[in-house]
């Protein structure tokens, strides 16, 4: 369905894309994740033929996207990040304008009830909220009924109704047997969506799998992580007990050694008040944060 | 081809009638400058600058509108937007060609229109009228693409086509007739496209000097053609 390999693109110094491959099989939602600059909208650019790549090979739907762009197009859909349409045009008029062109059968209405906008079907999309112009953008993407969707973003700064509203849409569309490309930079949208997931930094896919795969691969095991004021963390450090301080947060990771009852009960028998502890494995979360940092580190060296 | 044409001739439509200042500029703006030569200057001096006038709205509507167009849709990544639609660059263009040209029409109906009936200037209407304003507005709409295409922002865009558009605006016959000028301007408004419209129209309009205005027609259409082809050639939907 869809095919990567060596896949680079430059801007003057700056390697966006610095050679990456991976494949996608047909039905399945593919995730890109990775920092700010990462190189995902390049990418995703890329395989929508709308970048021109530097060297490397796509193939979508057996085709090349650049070179053979006005074939692909009407099989794929796309949702830019920052999506942006004309200023005056309403949701409504949008649609109806790109039904034209498709010369498509789809209901206008019925795409906007799909996508929760039908409220403001005749509000100028310059009004529109951020949350709303987004919505319009896969709306569009949509009236094609294509059979890859690139979804750039898609439910940044959505409240949570409409992100799972569109979460939603996407299974929807998956189980039809549709395939669907997108990048997110949240990890709970990664893990509920994605078949599998690659994680880009610098251009450079770091990591790549399920979800699950993922977090057993790269993940550390088991953690407590206790929400305490300050004399937790000199307590601990009074024990020797090694633990990373994120915000209000103290992690301690626990090897196989670490007895969990006798560590709980040192902690209780401190007197020291706490509103959380809780036990758990690393997310996909912990692991894309220490991923990156290592790339990150890597880097300064 | 026309359906897609006219799709986006739609959108052309509704952008228009939701902009109050666009609507001043093209259609208003030409109006008041009529009733102003009418009101305070004898009506032989509005007669000699009406093909100006009209010179003047035909270039402001498509010049500076396609020059804001055709940089503003690529930065907001609307051309980008629309390559992944079965719209052809080649529709596109077409389409608002042909708006312009529409536009044009109507503001020379309009400064005619009022230049005959309320100040009874003195015109005749010809056919060769007709090409003028295709390939003014031709011309223009190219030019605008042109400009929009190189600039690397809105702002240059902007500033580019104002350097470009303002010179015309002033000296090519459009609001005094050119002989008015000292004699090396004379010479140096014949760099400025605009100056074969007035002029051209001005022989078909006013004096009837039909050899000349088929003459500086020739030039109009040079002039388009060649801006047409670098606008088209340099235009594209997708970064390379
Ligand atoms: N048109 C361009 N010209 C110059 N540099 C660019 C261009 N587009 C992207 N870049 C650079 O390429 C790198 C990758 O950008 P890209 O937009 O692909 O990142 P991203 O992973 O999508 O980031 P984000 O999560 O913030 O959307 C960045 O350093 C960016 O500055
Ligand atoms: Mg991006």
């Amino acid at each position: 369905m869809i095919r990567v390999s060596g896949l680079r693109k430059s801007f003057g110094k700056i390697r966006a894309v610095d050679g990456i491959n991976f494949e996608v099989e047909r039905g399945t939602v593919f995730a890109l994740l990775g920092p700010n600059g990462a190189g995902k909208t390049t990418a995703i650019s890329m395989l929508e033929g709308l970048l021109q790549r530097d060297s490397g090979n796509i193939e979508i739907l057996g085709m090349d996207p650049w070179a053979e762009h006005g074939t692909v197009r009407m099989r794929i859909g796309v949702m830019p990040q920052g999506f942006n349409f004309f200023e005056k045009l309403t949701p409504l008029d949008s649609l109806v304008f790109y039904r034209d062109l498709f010369e498509s059968s789809v209901d206008p209405e019925s795409l906007l009830r799909l996508v929760i906008l039908d409220d403001s079907r005749n509000v100028p999309f310059e009004k529109l909220s951020g949350g709303q112009k987004q919505k319009l953008g896969l709306a569009l993407s949509l009236v094609n009924d294509p059979e890859i969707l690139f979804l750039d973003e898609p439910t940044t700064g959505l409240d949570p109704s409409a992100r799972r509203a569109i979460w939603s849409i996407i299974r929807m569309f998956r189980d039809r047997g549709k395939t669907i490309i997108l990048t997110t930079h949240y990890m709970e949208e990664a893990e509920q969506l994605a078949d599998n997931i690659a994680i880009i930094s610098h251009g450079r896919i770091i990591a790549e799998g399920s979800p699950e795969g993922i977090v057993s691969r790269y993940g550390s095991g088991r953690k407590v992580v206790i929400k305490a004021g300050k004399e937790m963390g000199d307590f601990l450090s009074s024990e020797r007990i090694e633990a990373s301080v994120n915000g209000k947060y103290f992690e301690i990771r626990l090897d196989p050694e670490t007895n969990l009852s006798s560590l709980i009960g040192l902690i209780e028998d401190s007197g020291i008040s706490y509103s959380q502890l809780t036990v758990r494995a690393d997310s996909l979360e912990d692991v894309f944060i220490r991923l990156v940092g290592e790339m990150s580190e890597g880097e300064l060296k | 081809m026309m359906r897609r044409t006219m799709a986006y001739f739609r959108v052309q439509v509704k952008t228009y009638m939701a902009e109050r200042s666009a609507i001043f500029v093209s259609l208003i703006f030409p109006v008041m400058m009529v009733f102003i030569f009418g009101s305070i200057m004898p009506s032989e001096y509005l007669t000699g600058v009406i093909p100006g006038l009209i010179g003047f709205s035909i270039l402001t509507d498509s010049l500076f509108a396609v020059t804001a167009v055709a940089s503003k849709y690529r930065l907001m990544h609307i051309f980008n937007q629309l390559s992944l639609t079965p719209l052809r660059r080649s529709e596109w263009l077409f389409s608002v060609f042909l708006w312009h040209v529409i536009i044009g029409a109507a503001s020379f109906a309009i400064i005619v229109g009022i230049g005959y009936f309320a100040f009874s200037a003195n015109i005749t209407l010809h056919l060769l009228i007709i090409p003028f304003i295709a390939f003014g507005a031709l011309l223009f709409v190219s030019m605008g693409l042109l400009i929009g295409t190189v600039a690397k922002s809105s702002e240059s865009a902007g500033i580019i086509g104002n350097a470009v558009g303002f010179p015309m605006m002033v000296l090519t016959g459009t609001f005094f007739p050119v002989s008015f000028l000292p004699w090396y301007l004379q010479q140096a408004v014949k760099v400025l496209p605009l100056y074969y419209f007035v002029q051209g129209m001005g022989d078909v309009m006013v004096t009837g000097d039909f050899n000349e205005g088929l003459l500086y027609l020739g030039v109009l259409i040079a002039l388009a053609a060649g801006f047409f082809l670098a606008g088209t050639y340099l235009f594209r939907w997708r970064e390379k």
